[in-house]
């Protein structure tokens, strides 16, 4: 290890220890100021991933097993502007600002990212990324609720997969869901959301989502990063790398065109007659924020960049675009709902579901079918001798609409287990196992789907997750499985401590593991690692 | 003629004397007793309690001279205070104060004068979720609001003590604001709550119109409250409802909005028998007991003359640094009655308790509860103050209140401030729809 990472790691184990022993000191939180009107808080944090093997090939990119490093300061702010009989008024604004270190402090990973990707990934550093991640005001009179900025909205019940929860892009570069809530992972954007309270029958409460033109793709971690594809698999040298610009750049430019717009309606109520259930209906029309490849043009560009790099010796900088649009962002539309539903006579426990039918959803097909890989549309493989593309060896043949369903179901029960209770103080142990499908109607060998097997129509996911505290819930142990039937899952143990009013704790592992070929191709197998968190909130 | 005029005289003056004498007690008695919620000391026995106050009303008691005072404490209060150091702090000391007589409101005590008299019990059972009511043990009327006051002031069984202490409605309306501290006493560590939340009552109104129940009531709530989490500062924003069903066979519905994932989710009875946010109380424990009271069973022990905490300053109670329990409590000789109270559900958290029950209020200054393997695990010491509501009707409310671990030794000494009762709430706050409007 590089002496200079040790140092860092010293400094930076010495800062977590110390407060263990000194930090528990007790002291105001969140800041209250113009008459507790205005209300303050935020945090700092420092997150590291540590990955517990590199394979050889990969293990000339690094320094270090450090694959992530980042430190994070987060401030909200809540200003109460007018509160006045039926009539409340407040602005809410949460600031984050951000910078990934170990780019900067291995080397070898500092060259192994190019270098505005580099730039981008370090901070927040462009319009698209803004430390802003949240800025709205809210209004509230009587029935009607009037929120208006740049806001984060949750409409699904369930964790780990997203089938209803719609309408905020991720950001999967720093995190993943297992050990991060969706709710760290989503882009904020600029919207008008209104909320109005019915008297009619069940008193159901209707919502609206009008997202004038704030169009954000998902954003996918950088060839070389922690969790983006190893630097020596089917997406390296720089190949991955292109394709992001190209996604960047075909992107739909935010907020500068009203026909980007995405816009929503959800209605919530209470089934009180048979089962004293929670449920929403919701319908969302959006455009996708992972685009499908313009056939020609994505088998021209793959073309370009291997002429660059491999015949004339050129950086993936120096690829030139071979049309002005590569990829295109289509429409889609969502139906869905959610259900929550507390069943007190069986069970005791609480169901929560979500199911959404996705209208118009688009792939991409090529003609690389009969192997049992996954591939992506836009591979060197399907050149003809003489250099030039031949439609019929094509990977990207074309774009198609499909509509696909999908439905995730999740059961949470504490149980009072006295083996347990002897030793943590008799708390609960919660159980919540959930389970995922998807499928895509009229599917074909010939799509473009990520994340499954070619052929699979379907994906079935199944989850576990066992969570109890200990000393008065100043330590918290989450152990969470996943298990996906084309073969892949991951294990997460955590161990969260928050022994005072500040300082918070958090160390875990996730071991991630894949039987199939397609599965160990798409970069995730080898990144086993174990994760820290310091943080200081107040 | 004279002999007339002399017994119109007379018979005049008899009068007068009469009238005297009838009015005597309300002039002169007029914050004095009602009948119809006895004093616990009189006579004899009061003039014998005051004789005992001269030696120590105004005294400090701490671990020097607990030991004789001990007959008129909890057993585990006694030793806590013979081993101050174990809950972090070099002395835990309480001042005795003179007994006083509780005042209710008027239209508390005009409604237990309306309603005491018909209240009985249903002589058939039935079955619920969580188990069976049985028979002579749900009071009737209560599913359609029809009872407010206490049910039973000269109650004889444990039950009919337990329906008493139901009947607190605290001014119908009330909101307060929680201030504590969750201490590990070994470590002296301490995290800091602080929780403000509102109470509502439909049924058993008796201060604050309307009277004795709010009419529009389909669903049968019994009572509504909120707590929203401002600290400690990683729950900030969670906010809880709980809203309790005059019916038995309807478990209570509790929400959570919490802030970090935006959502509202459900909370399974299970749940309520989690501590609330690492400190000593579960949701049950909320106001000594927070639960259907038919979901246990009750057994009368004793009445016993104990101190208790009935007129408690709240601006009294001190600590410091590491110390899980309250400092200056204000005790006063009262009558208590020991009620053992068994949860039906047999894989409850708690294997028995022990209420305290005052006898005046019937609130609770002091419970036990033992945990699975039969240990005396947690105890609370409440400390009941008195108050008046906007309209200037007294309240005997929950000023201050210590639950302690007493096998892990920490403890949650925490205090109810800004607290204002009989106010106007909207039925409105007390709906999942408002949580999820005023989150964020």
């Amino acid at each position: 290890m590089e002496k200079g990472i040790r140092k860092v790691t010293i400094i930076l184990f010495l800062a977590l220890v110390i407060p263990l022993f000194y930090g528990g000191e007790k002291a105001e939180s969140a800041i209250q100021l113009m008459d507790a009107n205005l209300l303050l808080k935020g945090s700092i944090d420092s997150f590291w991933i540590l990955r517990t093997h590199i394979p050889g090939q990969e293990r000339a990119y690094h320094d270090s097993n450090i694959g992530l490093f980042l430190n994070t300061a987060h401030f909200e702010a809540l200003y109460t502007m007018v509160k006045q009989g039926d009539l409340t008024i407040n602005l809410q604004g949460i600031v984050r600002y951000y910078y990934e270190a170990i780019t900067d402090l291995d080397r070898q990973m500092h060259e192994a990212v190019p270098a505005g990707n580099r730039r981008v990934f370090q901070t927040p550093s462009y319009f698209h990324d803004d430390p802003v991640n949240e800025f709205y005001i809210d209004i509230m009179k009587g029935p009607l609720n009037v929120k208006v900025g740049k806001q984060i909205v949750t409409w699904g019940e369930t964790s780990l997969q997203r089938t209803s929860d719609v309408v905020n892009p991720l950001d999967l570069r720093y995190g993943q869901p297992g050990y991060m809530p969706f709710e760290d992972l989503k882009i904020g954007l600029w919207m008008l959301r209104c909320f109005y309270q019915t008297s009619i029958f069940g008193e159901p409460l209707i919502e609206t989502i009008f997202i004038p033109g704030d169009h954000q793709m998902f954003r996918l971690p950088p060839e070389g990063t922690n969790w983006g594809p190893g630097v020596t698999g089917l997406l390296s040298d720089g190949l991955f790398t292109m394709l992001q610009n190209c996604w960047k750049d075909d992107a739909p430019k935010r907020l500068r065109s009203i026909k980007n717009y995405q816009w929503g309606l959800r209605i919530r109520g209470q089934i009180t007659a048979l089962a004293n259930a929670d449920w929403t209906l919701q319908y969302f029309d959006a455009i996708d924020s992972s685009p499908v490849a313009i056939p020609n043009r994505a088998n021209q560009q793959v073309f370009a960049f291997f002429t660059e790099r491999a015949l004339l010796g050129g950086e993936v900088q120096d690829v030139n675009k071979v049309a002005d649009r590569i990829w295109e962002y289509k429409r889609t539309k969502y139906v869905g709902g959610t259900l929550q539903w507390y069943e007190e006579k069986y069970l005791k426990g609480v169901i929560r579901g979500e199911f959404a039918l996705q209208i118009g959803k688009h792939f991409s097909t090529d003609n690389y079918y009969g192997k049992d890989v996954w591939i992506p549309a836009f591979t060197y493989k399907g050149r003809t001798v003489g250099g030039y593309y031949d439609n019929t060896k094509s990977l990207v043949t074309g774009v198609v609409k499909r509509e696909s369903a999908g439905y995730g179901l999740s059961f949470d029960k504490k149980v009072l287990w006295p083996f347990l209770m002897k030793y943590n103080a008799n708390r609960s142990l919660t159980i919540n196992a959930q389970v995922f499908q998807d499928w895509i109607l009229n599917h074909s060998h010939t799509l473009v789907v990520s994340q499954r097997g070619r052929g699979d129509r379907a994906s079935t996911a199944m989850s576990l997750m066992l969570q109890t505290d200990w000393f008065r819930q100043e330590l918290t142990t989450t152990w969470t499985g996943l298990y996906n039937t084309s073969g892949t899952g991951y294990n997460v143990v955590d161990f969260s401590y928050a022994p005072g009013d500040h300082w918070r704790y958090q160390i875990g592992c996730m071991f991630l593991y894949s039987f199939t070929q397609w599965s160990q191709e798409s970069g995730s197998y080898d990144k086993d690692m174990l994760y820290f968190r310091l943080k200081y909130e107040w | 003629m004279t002999s007339l005029r002399k017994m119109s005289r007379y018979f005049s003056c008899s009068l007068l004397v009469s009238i005297l004498i009838l009015l005597l007690p309300v002039l002169v008695f007029s914050e004095e007793p009602e009948e119809i919620v006895p004093p616990c000391f009189t006579g004899s026995e009061l003039e014998k309690v005051r004789e005992w106050e001269k030696t120590w009303a105004g005294e400090k008691v701490n671990y020097q001279n607990v030991e004789q005072v001990k007959d008129f404490l909890p057993d585990f209060l006694v030793q806590m205070m013979k081993e101050p150091k174990k809950w972090g702090t070099s002395d835990l000391w309480f001042e005795v104060v003179p007994y006083r007589y509780c005042l209710r409101s008027k239209g508390f005590l005009e409604a237990t004068k309306k309603h005491s008299p018909v209240a009985k019990l249903d002589p058939k059972g039935f079955k619920t979720p969580w188990g069976e009511v049985g028979p002579d043990e749900y009071l009737i009327g209560y599913d359609k609001g029809e009872m407010a006051g206490y049910p039973f002031p000269k109650p004889k069984t444990g039950l009919e003590m337990a329906w008493n202490f139901d009947s607190n409605t605290s001014g119908d309306n009330s909101k307060s604001s929680i201030y504590g501290e969750v201490v590990n006493c070994r470590t002296g560590a301490e995290r800091h709550a602080y929780q403000p939340g509102n109470t509502m009552y439909w049924t058993g109104r008796t201060s604050t119109p309307p009277i004795p129940k709010i009419e529009d009531n389909p669903k049968g709530i019994r009572m509504a409250s909120t707590l929203t989490l401002i600290e400690p500062v990683d729950m900030y924003g969670t906010k809880y409802l709980n809203v309790r069903y005059t019916n038995p066979r309807k478990e209570d519905d509790t929400y959570i909005w919490i802030a970090m994932y935006r959502r509202i989710r459900r909370m399974s009875t299970t749940e309520r028998n989690d501590t609330i946010d690492g400190s000593d109380a579960s949701y049950r424990d909320g106001g000594s007991y927070s639960g259907h009271i038919n979901r246990n069973t009750y057994k009368f022990l004793e009445v016993k003359d104990m101190l208790a905490c009935r007129h408690q300053d709240g601006d009294k109670l001190v600590k410091v640094k590491g110390q899980g329990m309250w400092s200056g409590q204000q005790r006063e000789r009262c009558k208590i009655y020991l009620v053992e109270v068994t949860d039906k559900d047999p894989s409850h958290m708690y294997s028995k308790e022990l209420w305290y029950l005052d006898g005046e209020t019937w609130l609770i200054p002091y419970k036990e509860c033992w945990d699975l393997q039969g240990r005396l695990w947690r105890g609370l010491d409440s400390q009941l103050g008195y108050k008046q509501d906007i309209r200037g009707e007294p309240i005997t409310c929950q000023v201050g209140y210590n639950t302690t671990d007493q096998i892990r030794l920490h403890g949650c000494p925490n205090q109810n401030k800004e607290q204002e009762f009989g106010i106007e709430l909207s039925p409105d706050i007390f709906t999942v729809k408002y949580i999820q409007r005023i989150g964020y």
